[in-house]
């Protein structure tokens, strides 16, 4: 892919060129479905004559679906003024983007609808990239095929809630969000992850409180991982189940190994104000060489 | 470009500061270089009214803080702290060592 910076205003255009990583990967039954489509007058346009964004074309059923999750207009939007956007590098845009993602859950997924929706950003200056997988029980991939699915987008990592969670009951509408992110090590995206959390942890229904203490949580954790290795990055990944009787909030963050400078001796390790915030505040976490993972789940389900 | 990350706003007042924001790793050094200069009063007041999230960065500058003030005869009040900064304080055992005031 070729960097290709705006004619007009010489920025390069990081969420809508052709050099970066936004993609809608439209799942296989959608495609197939697509010469069932009635209303497809515009798609057949949209067929022969991709769009300038580069994207796949989109059925109208597609489009229904990434309306319903608030991606569609953000595409739309970002298609139209490609020219006039700036990198969204800070706080409040990238809180912009991470907020579409808050009308997930909330309404019950469409049952027939795609296995899964994933959604890339990447912002080239800063190089975060937040990855998003959507997934029901309703339309789970086999058992075996699961590890896989989970272990794509970063090997190494295996989801907790999704490999260990019941088979059974899986007609209540259930539901498992995976979040990747991978961010700079530094001090100053601790704001917005903290921000991730505390928007999927809402949609899990975690109370006011609850989700102050996962921010606390992760501030810990990122606090302590920025202390030692201050150059690194780290991969995060949220695991978020939602269900009318059972969520919580699985987070995990690594440092990624080719820039790590800490020698497998000499795991990470709380000190003592750390371990007795980190215990107060989550169910449980865990330290595995340099990798830290909290969990939590919210004491009441809130309804409505 | 502004810049990413979390904010924090330092307003020196009459008898100490009035702090807004996100105390964390990112912005703690900057409480402490403001916190460094303990008024010339009796009684310092940080009002923490808009202080919204605290960690134990921020915690670790209220407790240095507070010593110095103590060392020097003074006593360093936080006033009207957030559920979430009182939150961080029981759970971190800090109870008895900094003075809260609604």
């Amino acid at each position: 892919m070729s960097t290709s910076r705006c004619g007009q205003c010489g920025s390069v255009s990081a969420t809508t060129s052709s050099s970066t990583k936004v993609s809608i990967v439209k799942p296989a039954e959608l495609v197939n479905r697509q010469s069932d489509d009635t209303l497809n007058n515009a798609d057949t346009n949209r067929r022969t004559r991709p769009t300038s964004i580069g994207f796949r074309p989109f059925s109208s059923a597609l489009i229904d679906r990434l309306q319903r999750v608030n991606v569609w207009r953000w595409l739309h939007a970002s298609n139209n003024h490609a020219c006039r956007r700036r990198a969204p590098t800070n706080f409040r845009s990238i809180r912009d983007k991470i907020d579409m993602h808050r009308g997930y859950p909330s309404e019950a997924p469409p049952k027939r609808a795609s296995r899964s929706l994933s959604r890339s950003l990447s912002f080239e200056k800063h190089r975060i990239r937040i990855d998003t997988t959507h997934a029901t029980w309703n339309d789970r991939p086999p058992r075996s095929q699961r590890r896989e699915r989970v272990s794509h987008h970063n090997p190494g990592y295996r989801s907790a809630v999704m490999s260990d969670s019941p088979p059974s009951d899986r007609s209540d509408g259930r539901a498992i969000d995976t979040v990747d992110v991978e961010l700079p090590l530094d001090t100053r995206y601790i704001a917005t992850l903290r921000l991730i959390a505390a928007s999927l942890a809402a949609d899990a229904r975690f109370s006011v409180d609850e989700i102050d203490d996962l921010r606390l949580a992760l501030s810990e954790v990122w606090a302590l991982m920025a202390d030692r290795a201050p150059t690194g990055r780290v991969a995060v990944r949220f695991t978020s189940s939602t269900a009318p009787v059972e969520s919580g909030l699985t987070i995990t963050l690594g440092l990624v190994a080719a820039d790590t400078d800490i020698s497998p001796a000499d795991p990470l390790t709380f000190d003592d104000l750390g371990r007795s915030i980190l215990t107060s505040v989550v169910d449980s976490y865990a330290i595995s060489g340099h990798a830290v993972s909290i969990s939590k789940r919210p004491a009441e389900i809130v309804h409505g | 470009m502004q810049e990413s990350g979390s904010q924090l706003n330092i307003l020196a007042v009459v008898g100490g500061w009035s702090v807004e924001g996100e105390i964390d790793a990112h912005t703690a050094p900057h409480l402490a270089a403001a916190l460094t200069e303990i008024p010339d009063t009796d009684v310092v007041i940080a009002d923490f009214r808009g202080v919204t999230f605290m960690d134990s960065s921020g915690l670790r500058v209220l407790v240095e803080a507070t010593t110095r003030a103590v060392d020097q005869g003074r006593e360093l009040i936080i006033s009207n702290p957030s559920s979430a900064v009182r939150r961080v304080i029981e759970v971190s055992g800090l109870n008895g060592t900094l003075q809260l005031r609604d």
